[in-house]
């Protein structure tokens, strides 16, 4: 089940993006974006682990290259709302190709009287409630309109380094 | 390099290329793999605490022979979502079922048992290491260990039984046994006839011999059958065992075991000495013990070079002098100078020699220069064993396709008539 995740979670991505860059009037980017899905594919059936990872990379990629691009065109006019959202769901598929690729990699040491079924819905389970809770919380963060000068974004930028380096360091305590 | 790190990696360009933009939909796009990264490294485990126990169904089996591996893994410690256990096999073990693996879940307090089968090459193997990788919830994040859970297993050849294996060395130790000793006493042979003695039985009286000296009686005497001190010696080295990638080794291995059964059986003092790239000295005892430490021995022995010894060498302290000594060796025309050292010293020598010249040749294809060459190869081959025969060394030529049973009843079982060659 976990491979038909995967590649539908690739379909998934590739179509949202592919569907955003084409309605936007980028065709040439949709077309990159086909040929990294089917080189994403192939290093699936190669069994290339490295690959879903460099491949989510490069999806991440494009997907924040789309936000800088002006893709409100065609089917799409006038409303970036839309394009924003379509863009941020790719990005959580994409995600969820990248953890399931690797999943399906580890799955494959199993025995054969492991309880693969068990572990699969284990960690389906706890991968929808992130996805989905990571997917809100970009969805809510892109809709609240909160107006802050520059100072205070001065100020929000050291508090967010200053507050991942002591997740970092607190997780790194606990880990020792 | 690790998901973790490129993970972390984009969520990191993500965020500053946001702030450094002011692009509120980047930083929106970091929010999804910022929370995926934190949940990962929440959820490490921290230090693995497991205990493991293997169990072998025996610790010696014979090549082909199926051994059955049951590892029993506890979890002393904290819950573990996603936990690989591997047993690592060492290179030449092969599994017949089951599997070395287990990817499980593991709860506190909580056990999993698994059994899987092996057979293997000769040899002994370390079976200890057990590779046990944990992960986080969402699997990014791997924290790995190596236990140790100390188990041996031995593959051993297999024993060929021999009858007998005639020997007979000038020296024997004071235990009966089967060896005719040179000294009368007790025994099955006729040895000779002296004035008899009281005690000796009247059958035992010589009545033809009695009639031609008639002032006195004489009996006869039987030749004493005792035990002796035999050294088995196995040739490893690279040079006379290897031929391309084919190994003759294999078969003297097999031809050493079947002699030390044997010669053990008979209740003599058997001792083993190999020599290839080091040498191995299995000390000289009697029984099945031994017979099972020289079959350990057996089971780790590979053919190798010597840095220190070229030539065949037998430290002479290792062996009482004029004991027998037993040369397993494909025999290189360079030996013969040590075998007749070893002759004057005062050994009784029994090589017995699997033959490498039909080994090779049917690894080869058969074109006239090769036929040629074999034939050269075989000529010089029988003109050694002549010569060894001259000074009075017995030498068995085996030609491997023949089972080793069939050579040894031919050649082994019966005692063979020497010429006396090198006296001492």
């Amino acid at each position: 089940m976990t491979r038909f995740l995967v590649f539908a979670c690739i379909l998934i991505s590739t179509g949202l993006l592919i569907g955003v860059y084409f309605s936007g009037g980028y065709p040439f980017h949709g077309f990159v974006l086909i040929f990294l899905m089917l080189v994403w594919s192939g290093g699936l059936f190669m069994h290339w682990r490295w690959m879903s990872i460099l491949q989510l990379f490069l999806y991440y990629v494009f997907i924040a290259f789309g936000f800088f691009l002006d893709l409100s065109a065609g089917p799409l006019a006038g409303q970036p709302g839309l394009v924003a959202a379509l863009l941020i769901g790719a990005a959580v598929f994409a995600l969820l190709a990248s953890d399931l690729a690797d999943f399906a990699a580890r799955l494959r040491l199993a025995a054969p009287e492991d309880d693969v079924a068990g572990l699969e819905r284990q960690h389906l389970l706890r991968l929808l409630a992130v996805a989905l809770t990571g997917g809100a919380l970009s969805a809510i963060a892109l809709t609240t309109r909160v107006a802050y000068s520059f100072e205070w974004s001065v100020v929000l930028t050291i508090i967010v380094v200053w507050g991942i380096i002591r997740v970092i360091n607190w997780l790194l305590q606990r880990n020792r | 390099m690790s998901r973790t790190f490129i993970t972390a990696f984009l969520t990191y360009l993500l965020i500053l290329a946001g702030l450094a933009v002011l692009s509120a939909p980047l930083l929106a796009l970091a929010l999804p793999l910022f929370l995926y990264l934190l949940v990962s490294l929440w959820r490490v485990p921290g230090e693995i605490h497991l205990q493991v126990e293997r169990r072998l169904s025996t610790q010696r089996i014979l090549i082909d022979d199926v051994v059955k591996v049951t590892l029993e893994v506890t979890n002393l410690g904290v819950s573990l979502e996603e936990l690989l256990l591997e047993d690592l096999l060492p290179p030449g073990l092969e599994i017949v079922a089951g599997s070395p693996r287990r990817l499980v879940r593991l709860p506190s307090s909580r056990s999993v048992t698994w059994t899987y089968s092996l057979r293997g090459k000769r040899g002994s193997y370390a079976l200890n290491r057990l590779c046990v990788t944990a992960r986080d919830t969402l699997g990014l994040v791997a924290v790995r260990q190596l236990i140790d859970t100390g188990s041996q297993l031995f593959v051993v050849p297999p024993v060929l039984r021999l009858r007998r294996v005639a020997i007979q060395p000038r020296r024997t130790r004071v235990y009966s046994g089967s060896i005719p000793a040179r000294q009368g006493g007790p025994g099955v042979e006729f040895f000779d006839v002296r004035e008899y003695q009281s005690g000796d039985a009247p059958r035992w009286i010589n009545w033809r011999v009695t009639a031609r000296h008639p002032l006195a009686l004489y009996s006869n005497q039987f030749e004493q059958e005792r035990v002796a001190d035999v050294g088995l010696i196995l040739d490893g080295r690279r040079r006379s065992n290897e031929f391309g990638r084919n190994s003759i080794f294999e078969h003297s291995v097999l031809a050493t075991a079947a002699l030390s059964e044997a010669l053990l059986n008979a209740g003599n003092r058997v001792g083993m000495l190999f020599y290839g790239r080091h040498i191995v000295w299995t000390y000289p005892g009697y029984g099945k013990l031994q017979g099972e430490r020289i079959l350990h021995d057996l089971s780790r022995l590979e053919p190798g070079d010597s840095e220190v010894f070229s030539e065949l060498y037998v430290p002479r302290n290792l062996f009482p002098a004029r004991s027998q000594l037993v040369l397993v060796s494909p025999l290189i025309s360079e030996d013969y100078e040590a075998l007749v050292a070893l002759r004057t010293q005062g050994y009784h020598l029994l090589v017995v020699s699997p033959d490498p010249v039909s080994f090779e040749l049917a690894t080869m294809a058969r074109t006239e220069d090769i036929m040629l060459a074999a034939r050269i190869a075989r000529l010089k081959r029988i003109v050694l064993f002549r010569r060894l025969l001259g000074v009075g060394i017995q030498a068995v030529d085996w030609d491997t396709f023949q089972p080793f049973e069939k050579v040894a009843k031919q050649y082994l079982e019966r005692r063979l008539i020497l010429p006396r060659g090198v006296r001492r």
